[in-house]
Formats: structure tokens, sequence, C-alpha cells
């Protein structure tokens, strides 16, 4: 099934609380998705949680955009997407493995922050 | 018998039936590999089964299947309107009523079982599918059993199963026993389980096999093979000549080849290889039987079917295809050359195209003895059921095969009427310049020998080709001549052809009087009972009502069309109706509804061409102005499969979304090919929807292109700048899209309402090229409000009319304007002259004087 990232706008931001009203919401958009055998992957917020970047499986753009109107949320753009895994490039052998076996892993900076 | 680990399924099984004594019918699928147990566990329904009625029939591993085989298994439960229908000619769709009308009748619950369906003929899965589309209402369960395995995913069953909604069909897949179960039925038969497991995989028939046998063997063949080898030869004799019957084997059969003694019978019964019920033996299962025949010498196995070929043809009413089956395992020609004719006239009768396709083509494998008149016959026969069943590569092969023939033998008739064929092959096949050639070659040989009805189909061809192509005046031309003819010798069924074809042709157009004649035909192939016929009429009434924007007629058609297409599964051309209600809805703005149609069709392996093209237009479309992934793929495909056809009509709506992708893309639309093509098209063959949509999107990429011709009204008048009136036109024929396009070429009190159209259809990319037009173009502040900034203006001016006035000021001309701002000529005129009368000026060095004494600076 191909993914897609889809963007969406809050001009009013985005407010999904930590409880039971923030949960049953999800379960709602996971229960109404799941008519159209859409899936939602997650999603990215933008700190001022106004834009959201979420990443969804689904069978056609059709498909996603019914599901978000079912359940009310707005559509900006679909991209399909394919994933791409640095560290899949890291570990393949031969020519690459010196350089691999140099590459220093460690943490982020600072570690990212999940939406709250 | 008893059954291991098939509780879960029996009782989904009883359910089901439990649900249709309650007159709610469904219909169970019980599926799995060869050997699994679908005929056991079916048969311990059937056992259990005691109150009401059992109907069961089964399909045959025959070279070419008897037609509707296990109709005839079960005929005697019949009404005799029933049986009687059953063997009459083209009766298909009254046999099939008639078979409703009885289950209906039936007091009590009905159990139809159709076993080995992947052995089907075309007419039985015919069958199957009406009757799965219709007991949803009655006491019935039809039971379907199958090997899944052995179906590709264009098998036919595959998309009936497909359709049938999860609600009425009952989905029962049989998998292989799992160890436990194995060492259960090892247990059972006093027999150790090792090994069991892993030599058989679970399969239950294998196990059973396996068990007899000594040691345990490595596949099912060396298990049947070796208990075969067991038995004395007057035994191994009757297991070899029932080997060669597929199915079932009549002991009258066996008794007149080998008179076995009882000895020998009860023999061969004891062996566990053959059973006998109601007058035949039968291997115990099709594996066994297959096994045993695939290990016969094949010198044996032809004269063994010899045999049975002499006994066969001595008895009364031996099914056609039986004897063929034999003739052909006896490498016997003139028996071949006999009965598979006969056969395949038979399968074709039935509705069997496929396998009466297969039996001409034996035949002519065997023809090298016939006369020429016959073989083109057989040619001729053998072209028409190819052409039938889609393989219209093997129909223009035969088809031209006969024409050489005929024209060998200077038969003029016969060779134009076999050019008239080729030409119809040829169109079908997307070779549109071949069918030109033949239908133009096919007129002038008959017209020489006034060859009577013959010519006059060869006339309504060329009108139907000429109207295809978008001909209008040439399809009326000849179209006329075949309705005179027609007339003149009252034959009914070319007079419904050619009035379809005048009539869509002038429709096309515009001329009403058009529509009535499509009607007329209608009418006589629905008296006359020519069901294509009737069913073309209703695809060219639909198809012309959408393209000339009768929206409500159209909407009115495709009922009608409905209700005729759901008592006959005409499924070709239910389809591309079905195509046109997924580009109406498109056009008026129910793009949700008309995504969701197009996509169900688009996902169906088995839509023609000319209705794949309509519903990836429309797809492609709302994805391109949603600016949805995959509207580049789709656009491709459809641009492949309209350049193919090389018609106007497919061309059209291709080269449309093609040019508005070059809009949005902020391309010329004219450096596509495609579109540039399709616009010198639209301009000769003067059709006016084509040539208003290209000429429009060509202006707004600003490109100048003019046709001369007429062009659709709404767009005329947006052409011509009056986007006031080409909204009110749209209105009234209720297109938002394009509507929105005219107030898009508005003042600022149309343009809000233009981008809040666009956002309501969703249409992002639209509406995203929409806004950067305007900000290009100067256009500020669209959310501000309309009627802020005109009374902010002192002489009343919009902005963008003070647009204008700001470029009047730079010395451009009308045409350098339109460049500047992507408007055609026509509207920066219309805008011009609003800009003198508002300010009262003469001429444009008199406006832009005026403008600088009234303070009115850049509109910025």
């Amino acid at each position: 099934m191909p993914r897609y990232v889809v963007e969406r706008s809050f001009p009013e931001g985005l407010s999904l609380p930590t409880n039971i009203a923030g949960a049953s919401k999800c379960v709602e958009i996971v229960n109404t998705n799941a008519e159209e055998g859409v899936t939602w992957l997650h999603s990215y917020v933008s700190a001022d949680h106004t834009r959201t970047y979420c990443v969804y499986d689904a069978p056609n753009p059709e498909a996603i955009r019914q599901v978000a109107r079912r359940n009310a949320l707005p559509v900006d753009q679909i991209t399909e997407i394919s994933v791409l895994n640095p560290y899949f490039y890291l570990s393949m052998a031969g020519a690459t493995r010196a350089s691999a076996n140099r590459t220093v892993y460690r943490a982020p900076w600072k570690p990212f922050r999940y939406f709250l | 018998m008893e059954l291991i680990e098939r509780d879960y399924a029996l009782q989904r099984l009883h359910d089901a039936l439990a649900l249709a004594q309650q007159g709610a019918g469904r219909t169970a699928l019980v599926y799995g590999e060869a050997g699994i147990g679908k005929t056991s566990l079916v048969q311990c329904l059937a056992t259990g089964h005691r109150q009401g009625r059992l109907l069961r029939g089964w399909c045959e591993a025959l070279f070419s299947p008897q037609p509707l085989g296990p109709l005839y298994d079960m005929a005697e439960s019949f009404s005799a309107r029933t049986q009687d229908l059953l063997g009459r000619e083209g009766g298909r769709a009254g046999l099939f009523a008639s078979l409703l009308a009885d289950l209906k009748a039936f007091d009590g619950t009905t159990l139809v079982i159709l076993e080995d369906l992947h052995w089907a003929d075309a007419a039985t899965l015919d069958l199957a599918k009406y009757l799965a589309r219709r007991v949803q209402h009655m006491p019935v369960l039809l039971v379907l059993t199958y090997r899944d395995d052995e179906l590709d995913d264009r098998h036919p069953l595959r998309l009936l199963f497909g359709e049938l909604q999860s609600d009425v069909a009952v989905r029962i897949p049989l998998l292989p026993l799992t160890e436990v179960g194995v060492a259960d039925l090892a247990q059972r038969n006093g027999h150790s389980a090792e090994g069991l497991y892993a030599a058989t995989g679970g399969n239950p028939f294998f196990v059973t096999e396996a068990i007899t046998a000594e040691g345990v063997p490595v596949s099912v063949r060396d298990a049947v093979l070796a208990r075969a080898a067991r038995q004395p030869p007057d035994v191994r004799a009757m297991l070899d000549l029932a080997a060669i019957v597929p199915a079932r084997i009549d002991m009258a059969l066996v008794d007149a080849l080998l008179s076995p003694s009882r000895e020998n019978i009860t023999t061969v019964l004891s062996s566990g290889l053959l059973s006998a019920d109601e007058g035949t033996y039968a291997y115990r299962h099709e594996l066994a039987r297959m096994a045993v025949e695939q290990a016969l010498p094949v010198p044996v196995a032809t004269s063994l079917h010899a045999r049975v070929l002499h006994y066969l043809e001595s008895i009364q009413g031996t099914p056609l295809a039986r004897l063929v089956h034999h003739a052909a395992g006896a490498g016997d020609c003139a028996a071949v050359m006999t009965y598979a004719p006969r056969a395949a006239a038979d399968a074709a009768l039935h509705g069997s195209h496929c396998d009466a396709a297969w039996l001409y083509g034996r035949a002519l494998a065997h023809a090298g003895a016939l006369a020429d008149e016959q073989r083109a016959d057989l040619l001729e026969r053998h072209a028409y059921q190819c052409h039938l069943t889609s393989q219209i590569d093997l129909a223009i092969a035969s088809c031209s095969a006969s024409l050489d023939i005929w024209r060998r033998l200077g038969n003029a008739r016969q060779e134009g009427h076999m050019l008239r064929w080729l030409s119809r092959m040829c169109w079908i096949a997307g070779r549109n310049a071949d069918a030109e050639m033949h239908a133009d070659q096919a007129v002038q040989l008959l017209e020489v020998h006034d060859a009577g009805s013959e010519l006059t189909w060869a006339l309504s061809n060329r009108a139907q080709l000429h109207m295809l192509a978008g001909r209008t005046d040439d399809a009326v031309h000849w179209g006329e001549r075949a309705i005179e003819r027609a007339t003149r010798d009252s034959d009914t069924e070319i007079l419904a052809h050619a009035l379809n074809n005048v009539g869509t042709a002038l429709s096309a157009r515009g001329h009403a009087k058009g529509f009535g004649m499509i009607e007329r035909s209608l009418a006589l192939s629905i008296e006359h009972g020519y069901g294509e016929h009737a069913a073309r009429a209703y695809a060219n009434l639909t198809s012309t009502a959408v393209t000339t924007r009768d929206y409500t007629g159209a909407q009115w058609h495709i009922s009608r069309a409905a209700s005729y297409f759901a008592e006959r599964d005409l499924d070709s051309w239910s389809h591309y109706v079905m195509a046109y209600q997924a580009r109406l809805d498109f056009e008026l703005g129910r793009w949700e509804t008309a995504a969701a149609l197009a996509s169900r069709l688009l996902a169906r392996a088995d839509v023609t061409p000319i209705t794949r093209i309509p519903a990836l237009a429309v797809l492609a479309r709302i994805r391109l102005r949603r600016g949805d992934p995959g509207a580049e793929e789709l656009l491709e495909e459809v641009s492949q499969l309209a350049c193919a056809t090389g018609e106007l009509q497919r061309l059209a709506p291709v080269a449309s979304a093609r040019a508005e992708r070059a809009w949005l893309r902020g391309e010329a639309a004219l450096d596509d090919p495609v579109v540039r093509k399709t616009c010198e098209m639209a301009a000769r063959l003067h059709d006016p929807r084509a040539l208003g949509e290209l000429c429009f999107w060509c202006r707004w990429t600003g490109a100048d292109w003019t046709s001369g011709g007429d062009i659709e009204p709404a767009y005329a008048l947006q052409l011509d700048g009056d986007w006031q009136a080409a909204a009110l036109a749209w209105q009234s024929v209720g297109c938002p899209y394009e509507r929105a396009l005219a107030l898009l070429e508005g003042d600022e009190a149309s343009l809000p309402e233009a981008l809040a159209t666009f956002t309501s259809l969703e249409a992002c990319a639209t509406l995203k090229r929409s806004r950067e037009q305007l900000q290009r173009a100067g256009v500020k502040g669209i959310a501000r409000g309309p009627r802020a900034t005109t009374s902010s203006d002192p002489a009343g001016l919009t902005l963008r009319e003070r647009q204008i006035l700001a470029l009047l000021a730079e010395g451009l001309s009308n045409v350098e304007i339109a460049c500047r701002l992507a408007r055609s000529e026509k509207t920066v005129e219309h805008h011009v002259s609003a800009v003198l009368r508002k300010l009262d000026a003469h001429s444009r060095g008199e406006a832009v004087a005026m403008a600088g004494r009234l303070g009115l600076g850049e509109p910025r």
C-alpha cells in the first residue's frame, strides 16, 4: 500500500489534550480511517501547532480525502512518499564499511519533542 | 463419513443454510487446493439437508466442457418449461429467468450446489453469476466449490467474487489439516502417523492415499499408482477404462466394453479406488483418475478413447462435448471434423463463446481435407466467436483467411461480407486506419454487385466509423443510404443499427432530431429482442447527452439503461454507461462520487479501453486539480489509450486535461503535442464542445489559437470577455468549476466566490495557481472583501480596472496588456471600455490624464 504525507493547517492551533477526550478523538479518527482502509501512522506537528505533517498508509489519495472529510480534518496537500533510512546505507557491506566503522553514532543534540 | 478439522467450516455452511431458510439467501464459496475435501464437506451438508430440495451439478475436466453441464445434471428437478428451454436456441435469458421462477415457486429451502467451477464453461459461470446476484431474497443457499489455486487473476470467477457483497457471500476457505489432525486420521485407520504430515503437507486426500500405500509415498500419484498396480489384470483394465472418462463413467459403458465379472466388480470397489453410485462408477477423487490416466501409455489411451467413442456414437443423446473429447483423444481427424463444429455451435448457443472458439479452432486444425467453402465458413464462425471473447488477434487472422478464400473463389458477396467484419474487428483492435480501409473496400465491392442486405450492412458500418470519428456529415450521408435500403427491404436489424449511427452523429452536434432517431432504434431493438443494439442505443444516448451537457437527460437515460441491464447482465455496456455516470458527476462538481465510481471501474480487469478512457480522464483531472499524487500516471495511461483510438470523442477529454495541467504548471498548452493535435482535429471536425474547452485553456496559457468554427456558447462568452454572462451560463447548466473559472476573470466582487468554489471542491492545485496568477497580475488583498476597495476608489473603478489603467499609463496596447495579465485580448478590451466609461473618457490617453487629475496612481 502506498504511503503518503498529508499536510494540514490549523490556523487556530491544533489541540488534542492527553486525557480521555483526546484519546476518544484519536479512536474516532482511527475507526473512521479503517472504513476506507486508511492507516494513520503518526504525525509531525509544527512548534506553534498550526501545521501538521501526517504519515498515512492508504489505497489512494481519494480515500484520504474521504476520511478527512468525515473526520472534519483539513487537507492542504497530499504527497506520495518513500522511506529513506540513512543507516541502511551505513550498514552496506564493502566499500562503505570502513567509513561506517568511523561513523560515530550519537544522540541528537536535543531529544526531539512529543506533541502535548 | 466423519470429517476432521472441518467443524467451523461446516458450522458456517449450516448458519448460511439457516438464513436461507428464513428467506435471506446466501452464496457460499467453498475453496481450496485439489484433495482438500471440498466435496466431502459439501456432501456432509447435503446429507443433513432433509427437509428441502437438493440440486447438485458437476463441472468436468473435458478438453472443452459441455455447456451448462451442471444444469443438465439437475434438469429433472425443474419445471417442464425450464427443461424445454434448456435445449433451445439462444434462449439463455429466458432459461435463467425460468430457472429463477422455479426456485421461487418451490415451497421450502433449496440447496443448489455447483461443484468444481474451475472447470466450468462460460455459460455455467454466467449462471453462477446470475444466481449469486439474485439469491438474497430467496430461500436458496447457492454453494460454489472450486480450486482457488487454479484460477488466474483474470478468471471470470474472480471478477464475480470481487463483486459479491460480503454480507451475501460466505467465504469458506479450506486449509490443510494440522499435524494433530493428520495423526488423528492415521490413528482412526490404525496406521502410524510417522512422517505422514511432512510427506503430505496435511492434504486429506493425500493422507488417506498414503495410509493405504505401503510405506509413505512421495506423491499422490505414487500412492494411487501403487494401489492400482496391486490389482489383477481384469480389474486393472476397468481402472484404465474409467480413467479416460472424466468425472463419472456409465456402468453400461463398462459392461459393453469389458463385461466384467461380478467378482472383478467387487474387487474394484473394495480397492477403494472406484465407487459406484446411481448407475455410474467414479474414481474416489479426480486426482486419482488423472494420476492413472497420465500413467497410461499413449497407444493404450488412444485405443481406449477409440473404443469409448465408438460406443458413445451408438448411444442417442450423448453430449457432443464428450464425443469431441474422445475423438481428439483417439486422434480421429474425421470424427473431430464431424463433432467439433457441432459442439462449437452448441456451445455458442448456450453462450459459452470461449469454448465455441476453442472447438472451432480444434476443427480448423483438422480441416486439411475440407472443401474451400466449408473451410471459409468455419473460419468465419471461428472469427465471430473469438471476437465475442476478446481474442481479437485470432479473430482478425481467421477473418483474413476466410476473406482470402472467398476472394480466390470469386464470391464477391461473401468477400464483401468478410471485409465488413474485418473492418469492425480492426476497429475493436484499435487499428482505425485498417478499419476505415476495409469499410471502404466492402462498400465499393458490394455496390458493384448490389448485394442486397450485405451492402446495407456495409453502408451502415461505413456510417458507424464516420460517427465514431466525429465526421458528422459523412456519417449522415452513408447512414441515410443504409436507412433507406433497410426500410425498403423491411430489414429491422440493420435499420436499428443505422438509425443509431445517424442519430448519434447528429445528436453529438446538438441536433435534437438525432436523439429521436436513437430512441427509434432503441424501440425497434427492444421490440425485436436485439439485446446488443438496445445496449448500444442506451450507451450512445448517455454519452451524447453528457458531452452536449444535457445532464438531466443523461441521468434519465442512465436510469433507464440500468433497469434494462439489470435483467440481462450486459456487463461491458453497463460499465461503459457507468463511466459516463462518473463523468457526469465530475462535470456537475460531485467529485467524491465521481472519483469513487471511476476507481471502482478502474480496479476491474475486464473493462475495455473505451470505458477505461472516460474513467481514467475523470480521476486524472480530479487529482490534477487537487494536486494529489498519481495524476501523472493516470494521464499517461489515458493519453496512450486515447491516442491509439485516434477518435476525437476519446481524445478531447484527455487533451483538455493535459491543457489544464499545462495551466497549473504555468506552461503553454499548445507546446503539448497531444493538445495541438487534438485542437487541429476538433477544428477540422467542427466539434463545438471540444473546441470551446481547448480554445479556453489555450488562451489561458497565453497561446493565441483561434478555431474559426462554432464553439460552445458559455466558452464563447468567456472568450469574448463577457465573464459575467459566461458565469451565468455555467450556473444554468450546473457546472460549478467552470463557473468559478469564469468568475476568476471578473472583478474583486467575483474573485472570492471563485476561490471559495475551488476551496469547497478541494481543488488545492487550482486554488494555488489562481492565487499566484492574481498576485502576479497585481491583485492584492483578495481576502479583504470587494466593496471596501471599490468604494474607496473615487471613480468606482475595480481593482482589476485600476490595474488596467496603470498599464494603460505605461502606454501598453491591449495585446501587450493581455500578455502581461495572461488574459485574452477580448477580456482586456472589455475592461478597457469599462474604464473609459467610468472615467467618462473618449480615448485611452484621456483616461490616463483623467486618472492623474483624480489622483489615481498605481493600484498598489
